[in-house]
């Protein structure tokens, strides 16, 4: 209900600003330089030389098939691509003119660089995140001011290249209070699942395990069992999520704070005596326990029958931050595997393991010694996630092109052609941004804190609208009808659309007189590419036929705009 | 009670038990080839289990019992009403302030603000034996729309969702599952096309379904012409599910659009004193998410226009359709709170049952008002109830159900049950059967689950009896 309110709130003015803001205020900091534990290579060469190590697995592959992969993206699908996954939104006209036009035959490995060192770099991956880790959060939705905190912490972490390890230890076992320590925002999403929800969480997203059926019962379909649930969830389990009270009111403040109680145990659901459960890690030994499993006591909490909390003594140990220090070490043997299949399953639209985050031994990868040498690459190199973006951008995989061929085009799992994707509401908000150019009205002096919130609340509306949510079916086209008539009939996009003094097309109709050139500049703008032989000459019969009027150019973008190129990564 | 319901791999028909039929594919609406095309990839392999070897945990739709409901409408009371105020008033110290009513349900009490329905309550039945575990409002929630809890993995679709690919009318141009003044829970593993069509404020037709300033019926035809060239060559090389899929929504969009049914969605058409039958500006403004008295105007107001949006909806052959109504989460000053709330649900729901009479649609119509959960016994020290799961009501009347019937009853302090329990997925399946959809049918997830709709649920079946 907030979120789509929120989205219908914020009108014209709103996306203006938004739009202002976009443009003016490039906010993150200077990426740092790389960890220390990266070897010092020549930029870029280092990882393209991985790529080839993975090109050459994939093409083995593809030999012991009986596969042949679809030709090379040519430059525009490349620059298009490369911009929507790496900072979230397609080129402007004018990077994609100069990159068409270039001859610079080492350009494309420039680009993931450039891309990779914009501030739109750390925009883009600490939305995905955020949506990942905790896109359902009432808690956490967009617009609040409480959740101001996180959005900085996950920007600052992808600007700075923080190794994947450190970032997934500050998440889980973060510390403090929602405002001073945006990581705790992954414990606070999760607070009313409490240690249960922790657990499955923490174990699907960053191992790409998937205990959580075990929470009541043996899995059937892997080895996992009800102990080895509950010995994971024993290590949240007394952790707390409290909201922090305003000492002068009394009253409950937006921020929450986490709050590690000094005991606390987990027993298997309905076992009476309550049969208490050792924080264990996965495959592993429980956690040494000083006297022993403790005979518990059995607190009901009347409101809620379902939550019971059980107290054993106070034993000193941190279990959260041991639990955070097995999570990310060396030797966790699901940790760098899931992260790079899923970041090899974002950028190519197919991971080696599918679904992304169910890495179990019943589900083997497509192709077992590619995810192999990726992760130990990760893993060698600091967990370096510029590193692997970089390595995989530079693939030939990744860089082949969507048309497939006729022996190919049933392939889905060997990547030997590029699969179309759904924009994400997050790269269909700020393509359109960039389309419709409402930034031009920009410079109001408006407050940016304002602005920042009247943004997400805009882009919260698209996430609402455009929100894939997980487990939905995965390979039809993820539209619907709210979508459609969003981009076709909207108040604000309409406007966007039209020429008019501010608007791109207004702008681009200024720039150039003649048709060839306001034709091309749209194309450009639109699709990141310059038109075909065919489209060049529909469109100058259709301008011809419309005697050049305003009118049929804004026909002609509306086309564009709502054109299947334009809404799929592709 | 019923065991603890987990969605897992534990509901898998036993393969060795019996044969497996492959029985019934689902059309997917979004047009013809692609149906088709889909049907054999996303959610269309339905498992039944064999007639004769059937489990006794998935009991099929009682035989004897005709489905009648075409169209469901939910009066959703969000933030979890207070049973013991409503539908299943007390004495004693539990009991509260406000004053009962006497039915037409033989020895059926309701408390005085609910005094429009009690002349209605021969049309209606009370299901006061309800009882689920869920006691957060997010969790249960979920559950209640869909019979599942939440989990971390798997989004199970909600009963509008269910009703909207299951109960597909090809001569319908509107959104078959329309969720008023709240988004409600989505299709989950059945895909976003069977998700709800939100409406937020039903005083005014839908979002973005008039064409932009500026742009008439033959502007916008010259835009979809140049649309379809500007699709052609991408669809060519690179065609498939996702681009026809992409041009079926379209096209199901332009007709939405364009069709005469949309008016439906326009309470303007209503005269004065229907809209005031609604309880729409009557002064009484109902209350907001928590709980704060509104002006007229405000939600109150757009509960009733919900309301009759959804009658008008229903006429046309809507499927389903779900109102909201927020404010229930009394855990400050109950008895007020639930007073002003009774004043915008008595009248709107009273209009309701009349209107559908009076039009002979009340048969065909399953009415239901319910929430996430029901509220504490006691009083607490604010005057307030809290959460609690542990009993709860459901009214509902029309579509098949038999109405003038109590069913179950809780304990005379209301803190447990105390005859024939009923569980959520029970609620659900009985939904289902009303609407002739097989609540035991399996559908198979993206990743090759097999699920049911209805989970595990037993039919009530004398309240459709």
């Amino acid at each position: 209900m907030q979120r789509f309110t929120a989205f219908a709130c914020a009108g014209a003015s709103a996306l203006a600003a938004v739009l202002a803001f976009t443009w003016a205020n490039p906010t993150a900091a200077e990426p740092k330089k790389p960890s220390a534990a990266v070897p010092k290579a020549k930029k870029g060469s280092q990882e393209q030389e991985v790529a080839l190590q993975l090109d050459a697995l994939i093409a083995a592959e593809w030999a012991a098939q009986k596969l042949e992969p679809s030709e090379a993206c040519d430059d525009a699908e490349f620059l298009r691509r490369v911009a929507l996954d790496i900072t979230g939104q397609i080129p402007t006209a004018d990077d994609a003119r100069a990159f068409l036009l270039s001859n610079d035959p080492d350009k494309r490995r420039k680009k993931i660089d450039e891309l990779l060192d914009s501030p739109l770099y750390a925009e883009h991956w600490a939305f995905t995140w955020a949506q990942r880790l905790m896109g359902g959060s009432r808690l956490l939705q967009a617009g609040g001011d409480r959740a101001g905190a996180y959005r900085e912490w996950f920007r600052d972490a992808f600007a700075t290249n923080k190794p994947y390890n450190a970032f997934v230890h500050d998440i889980v076992a973060a510390e403090g209070d929602s405002q001073s320590n945006g990581a705790t925002a992954w414990l606070v999403s999760l607070q009313d699942a409490g240690e249960a929800g922790m657990a499955a969480s923490a174990t699907r997203h960053f191992l790409g395990v998937q205990i959580q059926c075990a929470q009541c019962h043996d899995s059937k379909v892997n080895d996992w069992k009800i102990p080895d649930f509950w010995g994971i969830a024993a290590f949240f389990a007394r952790t707390r999520v409290r909201r922090v009270i305003d000492p002068q009111t009394k009253m409950p403040t937006g921020v929450f704070e986490i709050v590690d109680l000094p005991r606390g145990e987990v027993a298997i659901p309905e076992s009476n005596p309550p049969k208490v459960v050792d924080p264990r890690f996965l495959e592993g030994k429980p956690l040494p326990r000083p006297g022993g499993t403790p005979k518990p006591r059995e607190f009901k909490n009347p409101r809620n029958p379902e939550r019971t909390f059980i107290a054993g003594p106070a034993d000193g140990v941190e279990r959260r931050k041991e639990f955070a220090n097995w999570l990310t070490a060396d030797d966790n043997k699901w940790f760098a595997k899931a992260a790079v299949n899923w970041y090899w399953g974002t950028f190519t639209g197919a991971g080696f393991v599918e679904p992304l985050d169910d890495l179990d031994v019943t589900n083997p990868p497509s192709i077992p010694a590619a995810i192999e040498y990726l992760a130990a690459d990760f893993k060698v190199n600091g967990y370096d996630l510029k590193r692997l973006i970089r390595t995989i951008c530079n693939t030939r995989a990744y860089q082949l092109s969507s048309k497939p061929t006729a022996s190919n085009a049933h392939d889905e799992r060997f990547y030997t052609h590029r699969k179309l994707d759904h924009l994400t509401p997050d790269q269909m908000f700020y393509s359109l941004m960039s389309v419709t150019g409402i930034e031009n009205a920009l410079a109001r002096g408006m407050d940016r804190d304002r602005v920042e919130q009247l943004k997400q609340r805009f882009l919260a509306g698209f996430v609402f609208l455009f929100g894939n949510d997980e487990g939905e079916a995965g390979d039809a086209f993820n539209g619907t009808i709210p979508q459609a008539l969003l981009l076709m009939n909207n108040v604000q996009i309409q406007n966007g659309l039209k020429v008019g003094p501010t608007t791109t097309l207004g702008k681009i109709l200024q720039k150039h007189q003649a048709v060839e050139a306001r034709r091309d500049a749209m194309y450009l703008t639109v699709l990141g590419r310059f038109p075909s032989e065919t489209e060049k000459s529909y469109f100058a019969s259709v301008i011809n036929k419309y005697q050049n009027s305003k009118l049929i150019y804004e026909d002609v973008y509306w086309a564009l705009v709502n054109s299947a190129e334009f809404q799929f990564n592709h | 009670m019923q065991p603890r319901n987990c969605d897992c791999h534990d509901q898998k028909p036993d393969l060795a038990a019996g044969p497996i039929a492959r029985r019934d594919f689902f059309r997917l609406g979004i047009g013809g080839a692609l149906s088709l095309a889909l049907a054999s990839r996303m959610t269309s392999s339905l498992f039944a289990e064999d007639g004769k070897k059937g489990n006794e945990k998935y009991d099929k739709p009682p035989a004897a019992i005709t489905p009648k409901a075409k169209s469901v409408i939910l009066l959703w009371m969000d933030g979890g009403p207070s049973q013991m105020d409503t539908w299943d008033p007390k004495g004693g110290v539990n009991g509260g302030s406000l004053k009962k009513v006497k039915t037409k349900i033989d020895g059926c009490e309701f408390t005085e603000p609910l005094a429009p329905l009690a002349d209605l309550a021969d049309r209606m039945a009370i299901v006061r034996s309800m009882t689920s575990r869920e006691g957060n409002h997010q969790r249960a929630r979920y559950y209640l729309h869909t019979g599942y809890p939440p989990t971390g993995t798997l989004k199970h679709p909600s009963m509008g969702a269910v009703a909207s690919l299951k109960k597909q009318r090809a001569d319908l141009d509107l959104p078959h599952f329309v969720s008023i003044n709240n988004p409600s829970f989505g299709a989950g593993f059945l895909g976003v096309s069977y998700g709800p069509f939100v409406i937020q404020d039903p005083s005014r037709p839908p979002d973005n379904v008039a064409y932009a300033a500026g742009i008439d019926a033959e502007r916008f035809d010259r835009r979809l012409r140049l649309l379809e060239k500007a699709d052609a060559a991408f669809a060519a090389s690179r065609g498939g599910v996702m681009t026809d899929g992409k041009d079926a929504i379209y096209e199901k969009s332009v007709k939405l659009m364009r069709s005469p049914l949309l008016k439906a969605f326009d309470i303007s058409e209503e005269g004065e004193s229907v809209k005031r039958g609604y309880g729409i500006g009557d002064g009484e403004g109902g209350s907001d998410k928590k709980g704060n008295a509104q002006k007229a105007g405000q939600r109150g107001d757009r509960f009733g226009e919900g309301v009759l949006m959804a009658r008008r909806l229903v006429e046309v052959g809507v499927p389903f359709v779900e109102v909201t109504l927020g404010g229930w989460d009394t855990h400050q000053d109950n008895f007020n709170r639930v007073t002003g709330l009774c004043g915008s649900l008595g009248p709107a729901f009273a209009a309701l049952i009349r209107d559908l009479e009076d039009r002979g649609l009340l048969e065909s119509t399953l009415v239901m008002c319910m929430g996430e959960f029901g509220r504490t016994p006691r009083i607490n020290e604010n005057d307030g109830r809290d959460h609690f799961p542990g009993c709860f009501s459901v009214a509902m009347a029309g579509g098949g159900v038999r109405g003038g019937q109590v069913i179950g009853a809780t304990s005379d302090d209301g803190t447990s049950v105390a005859k024939d329990p009923w569980a959520v997925p029970d609620l659900i399946a009985t939904v289902c059967t009303a609407m002739g959809i097989d609540h035991t049918e399996w559908f198979q997830t993206p990743v090759g689950r097999p699920i049911q709709i209805a989970n595990k649920g037993r039919v009530i079946e004398k309240l459709l009896a």
